[in-house]
């Protein structure tokens, strides 16, 4: 089931299947690692519909949920 | 000879390059920029060897000022070598970029770093297959204990000049189109191929500079398309997959995986980044950073200023400042002491603390932390970092928007940022309204202001329609600062406020002289009467005291004493006026040194916006202190 990466759970892994964003959007994250048919995996969330911390391949990743919404993945 | 250290953010380049800058015998650097490259020159084989540490990049296609002014060296620059810095423990992430800078077929060896880290999170790497893979020569180092930067520098040395050859290929139909786009160009930069993959990729320093011809462009359309059909994706984002996957495929063929260690960062995130208890702990972090600020600052100040006393009352006697000339020497006696005496002792402590915050990595957490709350202002996590900067001071503060991703952005947190009461301000705050009307109405007054630039912001995100592209940040592992990096920093940073903020707190310093000198006081008051005495309803001798404020704010106290013929004001001003200017003196006007950096930072046209919206908002704040003050006492 595809859901948006800010619906993520904490300590699940996801697959990105889907990216809603123009050119500088894809740049930006794919400088972090993130790319279509990577793994993502959630480590914390921080309240107030703040960001997301994140694992992406052994590197810690703070992604904000205005990101995070755009980002659409498949729980592993 | 010339080595360039490119690297990743967070991969201990400038560890690493400060160990390298411990066999210096001379060093330069470029000054008006914290984001900027360092040179430094270091003797090796009997030969001055210039090595330039470029600011940390995720890749040559710039997203940010720090990856612009990396890619431009790179691309305008002469070099020998490239010295690829790459963080072991995030290998595959750090093999994009020097995929990337591969393509461009100059000089490279790979310094594997932090190889410690690496293997505390269970990685073994194997040198010598990534070498053969890569076909470059491959080091490996740890950074901040000096262990293999001296090998590293030999493998630069005997390297240097030996072109390598690429043997990195991306999947065929790409190969294909990228040999179409190659056979369209005739001016290339380093090779056809980079070019062309430059091309494909939309960097706008290689589109500006290659001419295309009419032919060119329509091949190029047409095989994006081809791509974009055929892959599903971007066709400017292909080579950034075709890369990310070569990379990963080399991380797997190169590294062995075991039982990684106690992760020491996890077990301090639990607690720092915590829902409720990192948020308890930056109340502490922060306030005991500005308390350690506070209190190393004032005895410092104390000292620095009597000095200061003494020298121009020493000067007074040999050029009193009844004659012009002894009115400008006092001037510049006066500016010199403002900077040296009154800002550097908190400026000084703060900058350290804050590059301490920064290297121990604290900062990108704090923007985790707050990131909510700056959305609710339309701004996000990374603002933070320049508004408490200006708490310190609104100089750096500006300057270090620099790090903001885009312009609306790097706009809006500057605007802010000069709404941040500095320690010029806080002097006045405490001076005024802490000594009359309490330490309460002390922290109301800050409360207020908060207020201020939280609706500021608010409004401001109204008006320009771009959304904030919102927050994506590393968040790196801690590390202990090592004291070169650090005072090294400290020195950067310091720079660019002494150079900013220094001729003109001197030049403002002797204007200001100069008005007393031709006694230019009472006509200024009389200008600024409909403001001070009708709008404020303040007493009229107080407006000089407005002008002295925009060239260093915490003078308007001084002046203010000297305005009004007593040191207690409370004699000849009521409650609520006191409160009025303050509240004026907190929000109107950027100090002439802040405007300074606004314009190098944004131009002309918004600076001059952001200076009149302060006045307006000071007003209106002011005025209704004034309302609000009429009932309350």
């Amino acid at each position: 089931m595809l859901i948006s990466l800010s619906e993520a759970e904490i300590g699940k892994s996801y697959r990105v299947v889907q990216l809603h964003g123009g050119l500088n959007f894809q740049r930006r994250i794919a400088a972090m690692g993130i790319f279509i048919g990577g793994e993502i995996k959630i480590i914390r969330k921080a309240p107030f519909k703040g960001p997301l911390l994140v694992d992406i391949n052994s590197s810690v990743v703070a992604v904000g949920r205005n990101i995070a919404f755009k980002i659409h993945v498949e729980e592993i | 000879m010339k080595f360039l250290l490119v690297g990743q953010p967070n991969c201990g380049k400038s560890t690493l390059f400060n160990q390298i800058a411990g066999y210096k015998a001379i060093e330069s650097n470029f000054p008006g920029t914290t984001v900027s490259y360092t040179e430094s020159k270091f003797i090796l084989n009997n030969e001055t060897i210039s090595i330039i540490d470029l600011p940390g990049t995720y890749t040559i296609l710039p997203h940010d000022y720090a990856e612009k002014v990396t890619r431009d060296y790179i691309f305008k620059n002469d070099f020998d070598i490239i010295i690829n810095v790459l963080d072991a423990s995030t290998l595959s992430r750090g093999l994009e970029l020097t995929l990337e800078l591969l393509e461009m077929e100059k000089p490279m060896i790979l310094v594997l770093n932090m190889i410690d880290s690496a293997n505390a999170k269970g990685i073994t790497i194997d040198e010598n297959e990534l070498s053969k893979i890569l076909n470059i020569p491959v080091v490996k180092t740890i950074g901040n204990k000096g262990i293999g930067v001296e090998k590293a520098l030999e493998t630069a040395y005997s390297n240097a000049k030996t072109k390598i050859v690429n043997k990195i290929t991306f999947r065929k139909d790409i190969e294909d189109s990228i040999l179409k786009i190659e056979k369209c160009i005739k001016q290339f930069i380093f090779n056809k191929r980079f070019t062309a993959i430059k091309l494909l990729e939309e960097d706008d320093f290689i589109q500006g500079r290659v001419e295309l011809c009419g032919e060119t462009e329509n091949v190029l359309s047409g095989i994006k398309k081809e791509i974009e059909n055929s892959h599903g994706i971007n066709s400017a984002m292909v080579i950034s997959y075709e890369r990310h996957g070569l990379a990963m495929d080399i991380f797997e063929r190169v590294s062995k995986f075991s039982k990684p260690k106690k992760n020491f960062t996890k077990i301090v995130d639990d607690v720092l980044m915590h829902p409720l208890w990192g948020y308890f702990f930056l109340v502490i972090i922060v306030f005991t950073f500005f308390n350690i600020v506070f209190k190393l600052g004032q005895p410092v100040e104390g000292w620095l200023t009597t000095i200061f006393d003494n020298l121009s009352h020493l000067l007074e006697r040999y050029f009193p400042t009844s004659q012009f000339i002894g009115s400008i020497i006092s001037g510049t006696i006066n500016g010199l002491s403002a900077g040296i005496g009154i800002a550097l002792p908190y400026i000084f402590p703060f900058i350290v603390g804050l590059s301490f915050l920064e290297d121990i990595g604290y900062l990108p957490r704090i923007a985790f932390l707050v990131d909510a709350f700056m959305h609710k202002i339309g701004l996000h996590g990374k603002s933070i970092i320049p508004l408490i900067t200006g708490y310190g001071c609104n100089v750096p503060a500006i300057l270090s928007t620099r790090n903001m991703n885009n312009e609306s952005d790097k706009f809006k947190t500057a605007f802010l940022a000069t709404f941040v009461p500095c320690s010029a301000r806080t002097i006045v705050i405490m001076g005024l309204v802490g000594y009359y009307l309490g330490g309460n109405m002390a922290l109301l007054i800050y409360v207020i202001n908060i207020f201020v630039i939280a609706v500021m912001g608010k409004l401001l995100t109204k008006m320009d329609n771009e959304p904030s592209p919102g927050l994506v940040i590393e968040i790196p592992t801690y590390h202990i600062p090592s004291i070169k990096s650090l005072s090294q920093k400290t020195w950067f940073r310091l720079k660019d406020f002494v150079y900013v903020a220094f001729p003109i707190i001197i030049v403002s310093s002797v204007t200001l002289s100069i008005i007393d000198y031709f006694k230019l006081t009472d006509w200024i008051n009389r200008l600024l009467s409909p403001i001070t005495t009708f709008i404020l309803g303040l007493p009229q001798k107080v407006g000089v005291t407005l002008i002295f404020g925009i060239f260093r704010k915490e003078l308007t106290l001084i002046m203010l004493n000297q305005a009004l013929g007593t040191d207690k004001i409370a004699t000849v001003m009521s409650k609520t006026q006191i409160l009025v200017f303050t509240l004026f003196i907190v929000f109107y006007v950027p100090c002439v040194s802040t405007i300074a950096a606004l314009k190098m930072e944004l131009g002309t046209k918004k600076t001059v916006l952001i200076t009149v919206t302060t006045i307006l908002v000071a007003l209106v704040i002011a005025f209704s202190a004034r309302i609000i003050g009429t009932f309350v006492y």
